[in-house]
């Protein structure tokens, strides 16, 4: 292997020199006698296969050059060889990683896709399809769009009371085992490294009353949405979430680290439910739901209905309420999603669920709203210390420069008094101080 | 030995063994043969034994919601932040920091065994962190059977030790339930580090 290395990095073995040495300056070519060339085998048993001979020794004959085969062997690229190998086993792997990944995209998208085009009109990035040839032609393969060999994503759009609604998959590095080992090893060690694992991560943007910023004026049917706009609902967090990952997300989330964890005896035990009010809880803890996440077992990792930012809010523009819904769930190594399609129906109808019936008494969203109130206050008050900072800042360096520009104009003599005065004004200020003190 | 804290029969092993290790010709190939491998086979011990623990935890999958309040460390400005977890995973993670100390544990004495030729420490290293392993709260519970109450409730208090004297100590979990409260709906998640 030493020598490998050594080869890789050059300067190993002697390279071949034509000029015989022991030659003054020039060789003398009329007088040479007529060279004959030496068998290879003697030359090679001399000098073994690391490369051309030395010729600074007088035993090594005077020969012709060699043609390429006497010189080298096979045995001299054996480096080359190795490196070759190991080309074609990354190229192997990377193929073979990046084909089961797609397959396993694709089984997800086979699942989901029938689901996916009953509720939508349009499903995939390939614009609107004309209803007929929407079952029979479109693969359900090209609705889903690889952004890297790990991550796929899908997106869907036309539907009642929802504006859009992006999935996304995350597979394994299959095509990069040493990465893959390297995580999990770094996830053991570290708590700030999640564990990776293959999910699916979908958000549904619901309209929230606000249809008509999306379909432009003229358009027809514009006006039949303006009519109609009641796909409102009241914003508030709540969350179905698996109790393996609610420590992490209650960490990595702000819209979750709002509400109060509580379990639900109606729930399996290895889920819980995070909300603001009870009623809430009440309303949107469905026998359907319950079925739906029963189904899915413990691959559901969680549902979210938010209206907050995930990040913390650090500017006032942040706490604007946007109303999403998130699911995510781990994927199935057995490739059957049967299990896991009643919760991702779910998902999708949820939002005609909360536009029916998310409208709660005013005492149980005050209490929602005074927690959003508290958000904006504290920003209100961190903006405002900021800005009386900044403001306290500015008189001061006011003051400096006014003493300067007096200070510029006085002769020495003024200078040195108007320095005087200003210590004893100090000295003042400051015994002041300290009997106010005492 | 019943009436004496772990740090107390801690310090009469080390005693004791300080004075033991005096008598051994360390010089001898072959006692440091036979040191070397009773210092292996004590952490193959403890791994098997923090391993079967691990796996008696996974089958119990004891998914109880978990809530207590973690005080900040000394000195940080921090308030007190809830952590909602359950016991299973709290027992997990308690594992994992079981498998981080050790393996801590013998890298220090590799580098201090091999690179700096000490072999004293190989004796001593071979039975504290033995006694150790079977002293910890998770192996009391899981692999000897006692009740989760009192010393061993979770979440566990910090082994008072010398260290966490000087860092003043109150720095204890708290299941207190207006604590609780209090730090529940703070909304303190998802801050980003600049």
């Amino acid at each position: 292997m030493a020598a490998i290395i050594k080869g890789l990095f050059g300067g190993a073995a002697p390279s071949a020199s034509p000029i015989p040495a022991g030659d003054s300056d020039f060789a003398d070519f009329a007088g040479a006698p007529d060279p004959t060339p030496i068998s290879f085998s003697t030359v090679s048993s001399a000098a073994g296969y690391g490369g051309a001979v030395p010729t600074s020794t007088s035993t090594v004959p005077w020969t012709k050059w060699y043609n390429v085969h006497e010189r080298h062997s096979l045995g001299d690229f054996k480096q080359e060889g190795i490196i070759l190998g190991f080309l074609v086993l990354t190229v192997l792997v990377h193929l073979f990683g990046t084909g089961s990944n797609r397959k396993k995209a694709k089984s997800w998208i086979s699942a989901h896709a029938p689901v996916l085009k009953k509720e939508f009109a349009l499903v995939g990035f390939g614009g609107p399809q004309i209803a007929s040839e929407q079952d029979s032609l479109v693969l359900p393969e090209s609705l889903l769009k690889e952004k890297s060999p790990q991550e796929f994503t899908t997106y869907a759009s036309g539907r009642q009371n929802v504006a859009f609604l992006d999935v996304n998959l995350t597979l394994h590095k299959r095509y990069s085992p040493i990465t893959m080992i390297a995580e999990f090893a770094m996830s053991l060690f570290f708590d700030s490294m999640p564990t990776p694992a293959e999910r699916v991560e979908a958000i549904l943007y619901p309209f929230d009353g606000r249809e008509a910023l999306t379909v432009p004026g003229q358009l027809p049917g514009a006006h039949e949405l303006r009519k109609d706009t009641k796909s409102s609902y009241d914003g508030f967090v709540w969350a179905i979430v698996n109790k393996e990952t609610m420590k992490q997300l209650r960490d990595d989330r702000y819209d979750v680290s709002l509400t109060g964890t509580k379990d639900s005896p109606k729930l399996p035990n290895w889920v819980t439910v995070m909300s603001e009010s009870a009623e809430i809880t009440d309303f949107l803890l469905t026998p359907e739901l319950i079925k739906a996440i029963e189904e899915a077992g413990d691959l559901l990792e969680h549902l979210i209905i938010t209206d907050q930012p995930v990040d913390q809010p650090q500017k006032l523009d942040d706490t604007v309420p946007k109303k999403r819904i998130n699911l995510s769930y781990r994927l199935p190594s057995s490739g059957d999603f049967s299990k896991l399609l009643p919760i991702f129906e779910y998902f999708i109808r949820l939002t005609d669920t909360l536009v029916q019936g998310a409208h709660f008494r005013a005492e149980v969203l005050r209490k929602v709203r005074v927690t959003r109130e508290d958000a904006i206050k504290k920003l209100q008050k961190a903006d405002e210390d900021e800005k009386a900072e900044e403001r306290a800042l500015e008189r001061e360096k006011a003051k400096k420069l006014k003493r300067d520009l007096e200070l510029k104009g006085l002769d020495a003599k003024a200078q040195k008094k108007y320095l005087e005065k200003e210590k004893e004004r100090e000295m003042r200020k400051m015994q002041k101080k300290q009997t106010q003190k005492g | 030995m019943a009436g004496l804290s772990p740090q107390v029969t801690n310090l009469i092993i080390i005693l004791g063994m300080m004075q033991v290790s005096k008598k051994i010709p360390w010089e001898d190939s072959q006692t440091l043969f036979l040191v070397r491998a009773a210092y292996l086979l004590s952490n193959a011990i403890i791994i098997s034994v923090y391993a079967y623990t691990h796996y008696k935890i996974n089958q119990k999958k004891d998914m109880t919601t978990l809530k207590y309040v973690d005080q900040p460390q000394m000195g940080s400005t921090e308030e007190p932040k809830l952590i909602t977890t359950t016991v299973h995973k709290y027992d997990v993670d308690q594992m994992k920091a079981l498998y981080k100390a050790q393996m801590m544990g013998v890298g220090m004495m590799a580098f201090m065994h091999l690179y700096m030729n000490y072999t004293n420490p190989l004796l001593i290293q071979s039975i504290i962190p033995l006694k150790g392993a079977f002293e910890g709260n998770e192996v009391q519970i899981h692999l000897f059977g006692k009740p989760a109450i009192g010393e061993m409730k979770r979440p566990f208090k910090a082994a008072a030790g010398f260290m966490s004297a000087l860092q003043g100590g109150g720095a204890a979990p708290t299941q207190d339930k207006k604590t609780i409260e209090a730090a529940e709906k703070a909304g303190r998640g998802g801050v980003k580090d600049e």
